[in-house]
């Protein structure tokens, strides 16, 4: 059976750093995030701006939780998170239900969700033992759709007017997709880990030095 | 389901099961082999106790355990677990029938509408949803005979209780903005 992770713990990848987010990451660099279409979406909220207070309300949710993880993606050298993970652990299953946002739109594109997951899913999948991995994403959410196929994911089921929107009140489509730890790592092992450009591998990102 | 609340069918009787109104029938079923394996449930003889802790941690979660009593008799011949997520209006359902003395799908066919009416109308949901592990071949015939929306196939999303394997599970779904309790599903 799988376990559960420590109370605290940091995944490290080439670029970035994982970690839970407490109240102290709360920034005005985040203010922006649930100004965007596909973040309203993932946190099934309204479009605003994300104010300091409730982003410390939020990040408060996770904190002591077991089976719940915030995680928050830090660029080595920069402390405020370009994106984060949302980790739910089925252990008793050796499942894991994991929801993914880059909120800072200049590290979309960059290949940061795949270096980020590679961490992630060594860590969940050969250290902790979980055996399968389940992302829900809405239909339009093309490019997410795009990454898991891309990335070994299987498409298992549409669930339809599964989800009432906290906004509007209409329900509205959800899929599910899922991969299996042994075939994650037969992607991983297959997979480019870092986006080439005109044949070269990408060492920077986009408006960054 | 309030713990007092009860649905009547023409020939069964649905109600709220409390740690105390633990049935002999249910500690048998759970070493009935045959069921279990239905389940993916170990197989083992249960106490009184046991189960009556099982119900009273499923009712603190928010988890109702609702009874099938047939009228005629009073004999307690399944179940349904339910799961209710108010915010998104869904309600999740599990479902035990005791096979070796009634015929599930004879069952659910005439408790599911009435069930499924009792959600839509006191608790206004608004979508039911089963997850029916492959083992359980009878609920799945049952389902899909009765126009349940096949959402799809869960690769290998339990383990097995026996070996090593894992277990595909089928999700369903059903939208009961038309579930009345006189009408067939």
């Amino acid at each position: 059976m799988a376990s559960l992770p420590p109370p605290s713990f940091i995944i490290q990848t080439e670029n970035f750093t994982l970690r839970p987010i407490g109240r102290e990451d709360a920034s005005l660099a985040l203010e922006s995030w649930t100004e965007d279409e596909t973040a309203v979406e993932m946190l099934n909220t309204k479009r605003r701006q994300w104010s300091i207070a409730e982003q410390v309300a939020y990040f408060a949710k996770y904190e002591g939780q077991r089976t719940r993880f915030l995680l928050g993606l830090f660029p080595h050298g920069q402390n405020e998170p370009v994106g984060l993970f949302i980790i739910k652990l089925r252990a008793e299953d050796d499942l894991m239900l994991v929801t993914h946002l880059i909120g800072d739109r200049q590290w979309r594109g960059t290949g940061a969700s795949r270096e980020a997951s590679i961490g992630i899913f060594d860590f969940f999948f050969n250290k902790l033992n979980f055996k399968k991995a389940k992302a829900n994403v809405r239909p339009s959410n093309r490019s997410m759709q795009w990454l898991l196929l891309n990335g070994g994911w299987r498409r298992e089921a549409h669930l339809t007017r599964h989800l009432r929107e906290r906004s509007s009140g209409d329900r509205a489509d959800v899929l599910v997709f899922g991969i299996l730890a042994d075939e994650w790592r037969a992607s991983r092992a297959s997979a480019k880990t870092v986006r080439r450009r005109n044949g070269e591998p990408q060492r920077g990102l986009p408006g960054r030095s | 389901m309030s713990r007092k609340s009860e649905v009547l069918t023409k020939r069964f009787r649905l109600a709220p099961i409390s740690p105390d109104k633990v049935s002999d029938n249910w500690i048998r079923w759970t070493g009935d082999p045959v069921l279990m394996s239905q389940l993916n449930a170990r197989v083992r003889q249960a106490t009184r106790a046991d189960i009556q802790r099982y119900v009273a941690v499923s009712w603190k979660n928010r988890r109702m355990i609702i009874g099938i009593y047939a009228r005629a008799n009073a004999q307690h011949i399944g179940l349904y677990e339910a799961a209710i997520d108010p915010r998104h209006g869904n309600v999740t359902l599990d479902t035990l029938v005791d096979q070796q003395r009634y015929d599930l799908s004879n069952v659910l066919s005439e408790t599911d509408p009435a069930l499924l009416d009792f959600f839509a109308t006191e608790h206004r949901i608004e979508k039911a949803v089963a997850l029916v592990v492959e083992t359980n071949t009878p609920l799945i015939r049952h389902y899909e005979a009765t126009g349940w929306l096949k959402e799809g196939v869960l690769r290998q999303e339990y383990p097995a209780v026996a070996g090593n394997r894992r277990l595909d599970v089928i999700q369903f779904g059903r939208f009961l903005d038309g579930a009345t309790a006189g009408k067939p599903l």
